[in-house]
């Protein structure tokens, strides 16, 4: 006789989840002040890690003195000689040094590090210490860089360089009746996550080290450590404390910081903490690339695209860091969401003596869809017609093709872009605005965009990922290397899971990611947590059923197919037979821990060319449409965004609110990027280098938000979600150019579009009337 | 020393030296680290605390001013209890949270002075703390939505105390007795003046942190001054009105005695940074730090005002716009303290003008400023005062503008005349063109507004 087992509390309480608006898993600790973020942890015996920098953009270091009258015994003072072992940040190349030997190629660079058991002492030390450069010619912009007359990396300062041909684009031209060409510019974006960069390394007895910290991908770090400290794997442990914030600003730069970390406390041989400084922060860590984009662009009278050249330029900064990977994004997105016949595409990232640019929101799309946009505005102006004709002209519709090959799936661009336009009433208040008087004037400006989730071409299946479920007393503990770092992951995550294993939510316990307990799930990175990752928990779910149903089936006899679940049941045929914890806790006591890994599979219908950039670049492509109204006081060029509407496809929102809280966040990043956020560089120095002159939108700044999330699922994205996190950031810079253009009938090429722009615009103007 | 004061309405000690920042004390003495360090220059507002019922940032703080003080961080809020934090957490408006504490301390400050804010002063409220995760949306309908359930009615009666400092909340150990020093009243901050000339006046603190931040060396000596009485109040005497050299600009924003006579001066006060900084920063530490984008001078300059400063040798007036010796230098002489300024009352028929340009909307520095000051003669204009700042040391007058107007009707012709002149009047460093052209364009705008 089959002993009946427990049956069914769970049932009763499981709710779907996933499309609720479930409150976030960290709020409560968040709102009262109680999440430890790396600075808050106590840590007994730690000291404090400084750096010594370089303050001239590139040179020769001719020597590091130690100021004899300080007392050095008191304090660990590390240069490159004193690396365990290469001199390398592993990245996807080789190229930065942990700290810089002979050469010094940006203002900022670490040159050496200090640790000191007080604040007070790391201050004077750091102040003992002097570094001889002697200065060598640095090559500050991107034209100094493709003139090659100094070479500073490789043999022609070219750190990457990618091609897409489609159709014949110098036989397509012939065909235009005429051709339109504009350069486009964008300057440096810095995240400004709140809480600055910060990491902890803690030696540990087995010689190896444990680093905790603000971070968002523990196995970057993890491969980056065990290279330049020469330590195997099992040696190295990263730790994620609550970040807060990232931006892709916590991406690749914290390799550069947890290694600075972990050598100063191996050989302090005590714990080390680096906190920055807001100031620290802003001059020495990786920014959005500049860029130089070049349109030219054969369109028809009637606003018909037949061919498209687009070159393309970023200025990746000193080392490569992710430029590479950045610069494909760009080129995969440079021509937007329009349906180019021909079209030639040259992207290239360059080397200067600047502090290296790395991941930020958009990864590169977010310049090039500001080029694009502004192109199409530019093409309605030459041409008459208005910027919603033009765009209808040219939008993708299913089943046409990117100029790389890849055939698109849905009508999301005509869909979100209908859409925006009519709740936000953009004809009216087009014709509206237009009548404006006085100084003060309204504009309204439309903004069409579109992102690819998850890692470019063959990324995800390099990463390989691998997520584990771990079935405890009366819950699941989710083990992945994906981070919270506000955007909410852990409660998607955490959704997306009681989903899939149908308990409640309650039930499911994200674990803050530490890479001896989770597999490598990939980085935080490419908006894929949701999607991709979400998926891998997805089939980890369905893996963990499956094992309990084995259970079940040989427990009760019963075949496989005759045992169904839901909602934490199994059934036999209509019956309930046992519950979903009571199995796994019979499984544990007989067979050991219960867990299992989810596996990432790829879709087999897709295909990518690594070498001729060709293919299915993307898993999916969520798409966005952001019209903006703003009011520009034309005596002093002062701008107020007012009411911002953006609709986006998400493919399916697991957590609408926070998926507003994305968009709405996003888009005024992106706003912050398109108009204020202004970084000047001198003699390869920021000289926006502090709060105080570097300017992100306030609450005053913010225009009122009217989100609207749209909903054509993706078959690859766990419950059909695309990547959502990184798209909205891309519409702000072009919507409000565009706006800005409207109110003021000035045509701005560049952002950010700052008091200075318009004025010199507006000078051009004076002297073509004059 | 010994510091005693209220946290979370208990009675704390704390060790610290007496400039410690509050933020340190809070964190690192006192173990309560829900308080953040976002920026450590007041530009932020993650460090956002409630000190006696304001909010300040507790960066800018010296442990020192907070003997005796009542102190509410984050810990202090009911969880769970407190309709506020509740709403944060329905409404989806915390993200990372590291802005979060502030951000809600902030909220509560609002909705304390203000129970039922519009969206706009909602905006106002917390533009000094920064996010940079949600846009802001969720935030204020947190903030609307705790409005609608009556917490600004509910805490209202909670409200901190008043400046309060007992002589036993402090007390200064070893080498402190030498080096601080924390008088009374005017009188004995004159005498220590006297015998000390090389102490540093400690107010509101908003550009003293900053300025070590930038690494200017902490000083030998300080003197506390922000609790003297002598120095803080608005008066009307004699046809002037007389602000105490002590006197925050919050205080300024709100006297309904100022926004009569000088509603450029209240204006002006609600754009210096923002509502912390505005309750800490003093119109006195405006004027005598004398920073280059400082936007009370130029204002001061166009309505005559009077610096009246005062020494244990007597009391001394000189115009404000005789102040300056240079950039950041003063004529006070080193025993002498700003006690008040004088504005002299404007007739009825004057107008008056402040506009400031800065990088954004709010907490901002100006980039630069223009002040203005007119009487008409019937239809000519009679009494004028220009003033431009931001794009000198000091502020300058427009004097070419001026003289060029006296006298004419304000026609269309003559104001864009005014205007070109106005523009080659001033001479930025950078960004040249866009700041003279701006500066002319508004002292257009003004006199646009005086005609009408």
């Amino acid at each position: 006789m089959v002993e009946k087992l427990k049956v069914t509390p769970t049932e009763k309480e499981f709710r779907d989840v996933v499309g609720k608006p479930v409150v976030r898993v960290d709020a409560w600790d968040k709102v009262m002040g109680k999440a430890e973020y790396i600075d808050d942890c106590p840590i007994p015996g730690c000291w404090y890690g400084g750096t010594v920098r370089s303050d001239v953009p590139r040179g020769r270091i001719v020597g590091i003195r130690q100021d004899p009258s300080f007392d050095w015994s008191k304090v660990v003072f590390v240069t490159a000689k004193d690396l365990p072992g290469p001199n390398e940040v592993a990245m996807v190349r080789r190229d930065m040094p942990v700290l810089a030997e002979d050469i010094v190629n940006y203002v900022s660079e670490p040159i050496a590090l200090v640790a000191a058991p007080t604040k007070a002492l790391l201050k004077a030390a750091l102040k003992a210490v002097k570094v001889e450069i002697e200065p060598l010619e640095p090559v500050l912009s991107i034209e100094e860089a493709l003139e090659g007359k100094n070479v500073i990396w490789g043999n022609d300062n070219i750190l990457a360089k990618f091609e897409v041909k489609r159709g014949d684009v110098d036989e397509a031209f012939k065909e235009a009746d005429i051709i339109i060409e504009e350069t486009y510019r964008t300057g440096h974006q810095e995240q400004l996550y709140l809480e600055p960069q910060g990491m902890v390394a803690l030696p540990r007895d087995d010689g190896g080290v444990e680093v905790v910290g603000s971070l968002q991908c523990p196995y970057y770090i993890h491969g980056a450590m065990t290279h330049a400290l020469n330590l195997p794997p099992d040696k190295v442990i990263i730790k994620q404390a609550v970040t807060g914030g990232g931006f892709g600003g916590k991406e690749d730069f914290p390799s550069l910081l947890a290694i600075h970390a972990a050598v100063l406390a191996l050989k302090a041989k005590r714990p080390v903490k680096i906190i920055y400084d807001r100031a620290e922060d802003m001059v020495s860590t990786t920014k959005r690339h500049p860029s130089r984009i070049r349109h030219r662009t054969g369109v028809k009278k009637d606003g018909t695209i037949v061919a498209q050249d687009v070159d393309l330029v970023l200025d990746g900064g000193a080392y490569t860091t992710l430029s590479i990977v950045v610069l494909q994004r760009s080129l995969l997105h440079a021509t937007g969401c329009y349906q180019i016949p021909n079209a030639r595409i040259i992207a290239r990232a360059v080397a200067t003596n600047t502090p290296p640019n790395g991941a930020f929101r958009g990864f590169g799309a977010p310049q090039s869809i500001f080029a694009m946009e502004r192109q199409m505005d530019k093409i309605a102006r030459t041409l008459g017609l208005s910027p919603v004709e033009v765009r209808r002209k040219n939008l993708l519709k299913s089943g046409d093709a990117f100029p790389f090959g890849q055939r698109v799936e849905d009508d999301g661009a005509r869909l979100v872009f209908e859409r925006a336009l009519a709740i936000s009433e953009y004809e009216r208040k087009r014709a509206e605005y237009s009548k404006d008087q006085g100084p003060k004037k309204r504009g309204i400006g439309v903004s069409l965009f579109l992102h690819g989730g998850g890692f470019t071409g063959a990324g995800e299946q390099k990463i390989n990922g691998k997520i584990k479920l771990f079935v405890a007393r009366e819950s699941v503990e989710l083990h992945v290397s994906n981070v919270e770092m506000g955007q909410g992951a852990a409660t998607v995550l955490t959704q997306i899971a009681a989903q899939g294993l149908q308990i409640p939510f309650e039930k499911v316990k994200y674990c803050q990611p530490d890479t001896s307990k989770a597999p490598d799930s990939g980085p935080t990175v490419a908006s894929r947590t949701t999607m991709i990752v979400g998926k891998i928990v997805l089939r980890g779910t369905e893996k963990l059923i499956m094992q309990l149903k084995e259970y079940v089936s040989r427990h009760f006899d019963v075949s496989l197919e005759d045992i169904t679940y839901a909602k934490g049941t199994f059934f036999e045929n209509g019956t309930p037979l046992a519950d979903f914890f009571e199995i796994a806790r019979r499984i544990e006591e007989e067979m050991g821990p219960l867990e299992v890994i989810g596996d990432y599979v790829h879709p087999p219908e897709l295909n990518w060319d690594d070498e001729k950039c060709q293919g299915d670049a993307y898993q999916g492509y969520a798409w966005g449409a952001n019209v903006l109204e703003v009011e520009v006081d034309t005596d002093t060029w002062e701008v107020r965004p007012l009411r911002d509407t953006v609709v986006v496809d998400v493919g399916t929102a697991i957590n609408p609110l926070l998926a507003l809280g994305q968009v709405e966040g996003g888009s005024l990043q992106g706003l912050g990027y398109g108009y204020l956020e202004v970084i000047e560089m001198e003699g390869g120095r920021y000289r926006n280098n502090r709060l105080a002159n570097y300017a992100i939108p306030t609450s005053v700044d913010c225009p009122d938000f009217f989100v609207e999330l749209m909903e054509i699922p993706c078959s690859r994205g766990a419950f059909g979600a695309k990547g959502l996190g990184e798209m909205p950031l891309s519409g702000g810079g072009p919507a409000v150019a565009s706006a800005i253009e409207h109110a003021t009938g000035l045509f701005p090429t560049r952002l950010p579009v700052t008091g200075e722009i318009l004025t010199s615009l507006e000078q051009e103007g004076d002297e073509r009337r004059s | 020393m010994k510091l005693r004061f209220t946290l979370n309405g208990q009675e704390v000690t704390a060790e610290a030296s007496p400039l410690d920042r509050l933020l340190d004390v809070l964190r690192e003495q006192l173990g309560y680290v829900g308080t953040k360090e976002g920026c450590g220059e007041g530009e932020c507002g993650a460090c956002s605390v409630i000190l006696n019922g304001k909010l300040v940032n507790s960066c800018l703080v010296p442990a020192l001013q907070v003997r005796g003080g009542d102190v509410l961080t984050i810990e202090g809020l009911d969880g769970e209890e407190d309709a506020l934090q509740k709403a944060f957490v329905e409404e989806g408006a915390v993200q990372c949270g590291f802005c979060i504490p502030g951000m809600v301390l902030a909220a509560r400050a609002l909705l304390s002075a203000n129970p039922n804010p519009t969206r706009e002063e909602i905006k106002w409220a917390l533009a000094g703390n920064l996010c940079r995760c949600t846009g802001y949306e969720r935030i204020f309908r947190a903030v609307d939505k705790a409005a609608a359930e009556g917490y600004g009615r509910k805490i209202a009666a909670e409200k901190g105390r008043r400046d309060n400092v007992s002589e036993e909340s402090v007390k200064l150990q070893g080498s402190e007795p030498s080096r601080v020093f924390l008088p009374g009243d005017l009188e004995e901050a004159l005498e220590i003046l006297a015998r000390y000339p090389d102490v540093t006046l400690l107010s509101g603190c908003t550009d003293f942190y900053p300025d070590l931040k930038k690494g200017k060396p902490e000083p030998e000596r300080v003197m506390d001054i922000w609790n003297l009485k002598e120095l803080k109040g608005i008066k009307l005497e004699d046809g002037y009105m007389e602000i105490g050299s002590g006197t925050t600009f919050s205080e300024v924003a709100s006297s309904d005695l100022v926004k009569k006579h000088f509603p450029a001066l209240a204006y002006l006060s609600t754009l210096i940074g923002a509502v912390a900084i505005q309750n800490r920063a003093t119109i006195g530490g405006n004027l005598v730090n004398g920073s280059a984008a400082a936007d009370s001078p130029p204002l001061l300059f166009v309505l005559g005002a009077i610096a009246v400063l005062q020494s244990k040798r007597g009391v001394r007036e000189i115009p404000v716009t005789e102040l300056y010796s240079g950039y950041r230098k003063t004529v006070l002489m080193p025993d002498e303290l700003l006690k008040s300024v004088k504005i002299p009352l404007p007739s009825v028929k004057s107008r008056q003008f402040f506009y400031k340009r800065g990088s954004r909307l709010a907490l901002t520095i100006s980039r630069l400023s223009v002040a203005g000051f007119i009487e008409l003669d019937g239809e000519a204009v009679g009494d004028i005062r220009l003033a431009a700042g931001s794009m000198s040391p000091v502020p300058i007058f427009l004097t070419e503008t001026e003289k060029y107007l006296r006298g004419k009707k304000l026609t269309e012709e003559v104001i864009d005349e005014a205007r070109l002149i106005a523009s080659e009047e001033v001479s930025p460093r950078t960004s040249k063109d866009y700041r003279k052209r701006v500066t002319g364009r508004l002292v257009s705008r003004f006199l646009k507004e005086a005609r009408s």
